[in-house]
């Protein structure tokens, strides 16, 4: 009668394999190339993959300032519908010459502020911009 | 995309010196052209009612002038009280508020034009701080605790002009993505 041997565990094999050494061997790509993703992807039930994803906790994650300050509104605004949109709204000939007006004024506004904070030595950053209730 | 910094707003800013001179010259000529259309069209009717025939220099000065100066307190108060801003004041975009930014309310609106009188009386002391002032607040701005901001966007403005004058390589980028 032969001597029973002790039964070898699979973590023990498992141990004895070396785990990186065979996924070298693989060729992922030609293995993904059997994959048929399209009948993998119609076997997806979308709707309950998405009943399970938290949407206000993904929206919470994104930070909207990072990527507002991405975009390029002058460009946006030239480029897509919303142009056409604000200036058939405010088209008139009056708010051209209101903004042309304004705009003028402002910067003479700014010039003289700087001329006089230029005089008086003092900052313009360290000058309060409005009122705390407008102006944060 | 290119990343740009985002236009200034300007909207609720202390309005500078320029803005509101010129805002004051529209006001003083529109309240001079309201007042002697409003004498004008006064005799007239007095003429047409009892055949009395009034000449505009037969009104004595003294009535005259109070009653131009009650009516600029009336043009000027009237419109702080009721909406913050006179007709110059919204046709160059700025406003009159409370020093916290809140509205300013009813009587000190009333009060700030007789405010600008005395300020006016003092010329350059009681309108200096406008120039150099760090919030631009003139004597009658101290005396009711008013501030006066753009009330106008310049960014939306600015939008506005992108709008109606499209740069040629965004209309060629625009045509581009349509076709």
């Amino acid at each position: 009668m032969s001597p029973r041997l002790p039964r070898p565990s699979l973590d023990g094999v498992l141990n004895l394999v070396d785990v990186d050494s065979i996924i070298e061997h693989v060729d992922l790509n030609r293995q993904l190339e059997r994959i048929d993703v399209n009948a993998l992807l119609e076997r997806i039930d979308m709707d309950r993959l998405l009943d399970r994803v938290d949407i206000d906790r993904l929206i919470q994650r994104v930070d909207v300032n990072a990527l507002m300050a991405q975009v390029n509104v002058d460009e946006l605004v030239e480029r897509t519908e919303l142009g056409a949109i604000i200036a058939e709204s405010t088209s008139s000939v009056a708010q051209r010459v209101l903004d042309s007006l304004r705009a003028q004024t402002v910067g003479l506004d700014a010039l003289a502020n700087r001329l006089v904070n230029g005089v008086m030595r003092r900052n313009a950053a360290d000058l309060p911009a409005g009122p705390p209730g407008l102006v944060q | 995309m290119t990343q740009v910094a985002p236009e200034p707003t300007k909207f609720g800013h202390f309005a500078g010196p320029v803005t509101r001179a010129l805002a004051y010259m529209v006001d003083v000529a529109l309240s001079a052209l309201v007042f002697a259309a409003t004498v004008a069209i006064g005799v007239f009717l007095l003429d047409v009612v009892t055949r009395v025939d009034v000449e505009s220099g037969d009104i004595p000065t003294w009535l005259s002038v109070t009653a131009y100066a009650l009516w600029l307190l009336l043009y000027f108060g009237g419109s702080w009280a009721a909406s913050g801003k006179t007709a110059g004041m919204a046709l160059v975009g700025i406003r009159v508020v409370a020093r916290d930014g809140t509205r300013l309310g009813p009587w000190r609106g009333l009060l700030r034009a007789p405010a600008l009188v005395l300020s006016l009386l003092t010329f350059v002391i009681g309108l200096i701080g406008i120039v150099i002032g760090r919030e631009h607040r003139g004597l009658q701005d101290v005396l009711v605790g008013s501030v006066v901001v753009y009330d106008w966007d310049a960014r939306v403005a600015r939008l506005r002009f992108l709008a109606r004058h499209p740069s040629p390589s965004a209309v060629g980028s625009a045509d581009a993505a349509t076709s």
